[in-house]
């Protein structure tokens, strides 16, 4: 026998990772003015440690990305495509007015298959919408009402699990409790500290829940003509009601 | 968000003391430390109140009773011991994974691979044994998933983790699974999880070990890409279609998303694929047909991995078909001049073939035994002279006209059809 003895796993084709779906994590950032000075370094600091955080939510089902808008006057891709999480966080400056409203239309255009961020080839779970905002819109009059009237046409929009934090003593609640569809994954930041807390804290969950697929008995059946995530949007609540509130002492906005 | 902290102590059920030493990994339902438990290092689970909830009443009192049960055996990091109540949660403690075990994602996301071909194929025998013998003692698994097991890629060695939803038949603790994983008829709520649905996701796994894919996702749910709760009842419930069902084309694979399952389907034998097909046929997901239980996948995994022969024309290990004697590889005719018939088996007797505990025991244990005790050897001067050497510590026999013929330890038996050896209790037969 002239030849070696060799294993089939080295005769035959290597076959590559299982494909994954991927959770696309859309950040919304308001970077207005008046995200001046440790508002907008808690956003930071907090980011940095979310993409190393996100890396243990995924798996061998989700591979999770990330794409940032950010918005002041007019709005801005940080990403221009959805990166992975070995990305690095640059910096975010707040200056500007606080243009809501485009960038809703931006994020509108990015939510599609063919001309936006969802087209992957081995599918896409629904996303995440992380709105964190501390202002009243400066190009829409009501209150960010024709923005988010726009998104509620988009069907990921409608699949999404979407989540808030409202910044400051006159946190904009509303916006965001119309941005979520669901008072309940809203949560007020006061202080920088908890900022920075709940940021991580919901970006994560909300990963978990969307990518998770975890299902219990008492999940209560949804419509089956809607695309609305009820169910993990409602299993997000939940876990946000349990945050510890914010404490008024440590007061600084 | 109540996590311990470094070097916190706790108080067990059984009185003894837990420090909490390092963060090990964070799940959905909980974070596992390193911890030092009465002076021996040991794993704690522990749980994330607000995502369990009312479940974790009946996972507290569910582990007591899997504790004082004792683990099934040693391939499971069954829990020992539960913590006091902390601020409305509590923990469990279990081995520690031992070294050299990788997680399942880290082999699906082709991070670690297994050292032979045969690894995976054992793996498959030790994840099947598991639940063989979690359902011999009424125990269902319930939520089986690609985070249940640790695997040495140098043997396929299983360990079983997260063994705190597993429960009597009958038991529940509100969670029946994670998608893609669920039986079809849990997914659309018509059931709870039982041992039948345990072996839909035991399928998964086993398709998922070998073909890097999801065994219902071809073609048609590809493209459907929003993975919400109405989408995943459609293509993992109502209406599941296998990537490889023989009857039904409409959800096959593609060079795109299914490469994988190309490459390795080609690689079973024949029995493997119709287990497949038959356990994720129409009728087996709709509890309408029977699907295969743990034995049966025992039996033609082992046959499987006993058909990984060496081709004797160009050495590369193939698939042996026993209906098409071809070399895979080289595509030369194949005369095997004889076969070991052992109980449920006929082991090809080419040169690196070997015998092993398991033919002979064949599954009536608990732990599927893969020691090797014999290897199929050539003679030096003729290639076609083959023989049986001895690996074990036993003393084998056969008859030789009318006389028992001793064979000990690194000894050869020649293969002559007709021949039949004696190990223990148990006979071999040249055919
Ligand atoms: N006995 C153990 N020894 C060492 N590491 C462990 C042990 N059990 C679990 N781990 C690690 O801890 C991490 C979290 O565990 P696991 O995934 O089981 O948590 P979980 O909350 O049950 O997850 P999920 O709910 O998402 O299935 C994993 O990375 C796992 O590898
Ligand atoms: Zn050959």
């Amino acid at each position: 026998m002239a030849n070696e003895m060799m294993d089939l796993l080295d005769t035959t084709e290597d076959v590559g990772g299982i494909p994954r779906r991927t959770l696309t994590i859309f950040f919304m950032i308001d970077v207005s003015g008046s995200m001046y000075g440790s508002k907008i370094g808690a956003v930071n600091s907090a980011m940095e440690e979310v993409l190393v955080d996100l890396q243990d939510v995924e798996g061998a089902d989700a591979e999770i990305k990330m794409a940032v808008l950010t918005f002041s006057d007019g709005c801005y891709w940080m990403t221009p495509q959805p990166v992975n999480l070995d990305a690095n966080w640059s910096e975010l400056k707040a200056e500007g007015l606080t243009d809501f409203y485009s960038a809703c239309k931006e994020l509108n255009d990015k939510l599609s298959v063919s001309h936006g961020f969802m087209d992957s080839a081995s599918g896409c779970y629904a996303p995440v919408l992380f709105l964190i905002t501390d202002g009243y819109p400066t190009d829409d009059t009501d209150n960010g009402d024709n923005g988010i009237n726009l998104l509620k046409k988009n069907n990921w929009y409608k699949a999404a699990i979407r989540v808030a934090i409202a910044i400051g003593d006159d946190a904009n609640k509303s916006l965001c409790e119309n941005f979520t569809g669901n008072p309940e994954t809203v949560v007020v930041a006061h202080n920088s500290v908890f900022l920075k807390k709940v940021i991580k804290k919901i970006a994560v969950t909300s990963s978990q829940v969307a990518s998770s697929g975890r299902s219990r008995t008492d999940s209560e059946t949804t419509d089956p003509n809607t695309v609305e995530s009820t169910v993990g949007n409602k299993q997000v609540g939940t876990i946000i009601k349990e945050i510890p509130e914010d404490d008024d002492d440590d007061f600084e906005w | 968000m109540a996590v311990l902290k470094k070097g916190q102590s706790l108080r067990s059920m059984n009185g003894g003391t837990i420090v909490v030493e390092t963060l090990l990994g964070e799940g959905g339902q909980g974070y596992v430390y390193k911890v030092d438990y009465n002076g021996k290092p040991m794993a704690l689970k522990w749980y994330k109140a607000d995502e369990l909830k009312d479940s974790l009443n009946w996972f507290y009192n569910n582990l007591k009773n899997n504790i004082s049960k004792g683990s099934p055996n040693s391939d499971f990091l069954w829990p020992v011991d539960l913590t006091e109540w902390v601020d409305g949660t509590f923990g469990y403690i279990m081995p520690l994974r031992p070294q050299g075990y990788e997680e399942f994602p880290a082999f699906l996301m082709a991070q670690v691979e297994f050292e032979k071909f045969s690894c995976m194929v054992d793996a498959a025998l030790n994840i099947v044994m598991g639940f063989k013998i979690l359902h011999n003692r009424g125990y269902t698994y319930q939520d089986l998933n690609d985070g249940n097991f640790f695997i040495d890629p140098k043997n396929g060695k299983v360990l079983i983790c997260d063994n705190d939803n597993v429960a009597e038949s009958g038991e529940n603790s509100g969670i029946v699974g994670k998608a893609r994983y669920m039986a079809p008829l849990v997914v659309v709520g018509k059931k709870m999880p039982d041992k039948i649905t345990d072996r839909f996701s035991m399928a998964v796994v086993l398709f998922m070990l070998f073909m890097r894919n999801h065994p219902l996702e071809g073609k048609a749910v590809q493209k459907k890409v929003i993975l919400t709760e109405n989408y995943q009842k459609k293509y993992y419930g109502e209406n599941p279609v296998f990537i490889a069902d023989p009857t039904n084309d409409t959800n096959g694979p593609t060079m795109a998303a299914n490469r994988n399952f190309l490459i390795r389907w080609p690689l079973m034998s024949k029995d493997i694929r119709d287990l497949f097909i038959a356990a994720f046929s129409k009728d087996a997901m709709a509890e309408k047909a029977s699907s295969p239980i743990e034995m049966v996948w025992c039996r033609k995994l082992l046959q499987y991995k006993s058909d990984l022969i060496y081709c004797p024309h160009c050495g590369k290990q193939i698939v042996f078909d026993h209906d098409k004697p071809v070399c895979m590889k080289c595509k030369q005719p194949l005369n095997i001049s004889a076969y070991l018939s052992v109980g449920h088996y006929m082991i090809p007797a080419v040169k690196g073939s070997t015998l092993c505990m398991e033919h002979l025991i064949d599954f009536d244990d608990e732990r599927y035994d893969p020691t090797i005790i014999g290897e199929i050897i050539c003679a030096k001067n003729d290639s076609s002279a083959i023989g049986l050497k001895n690996l074990s510590d036993g003393v084998w026999q056969y008859q030789k006209g009318g006389e028992y013929v001793k064979v000990g330890k690194g000894e050869v038996i020649h293969l002559i059809k007709g021949r039949k050896i004696k190990i223990g209790s148990h006979y071999v037969e040249v055919v």
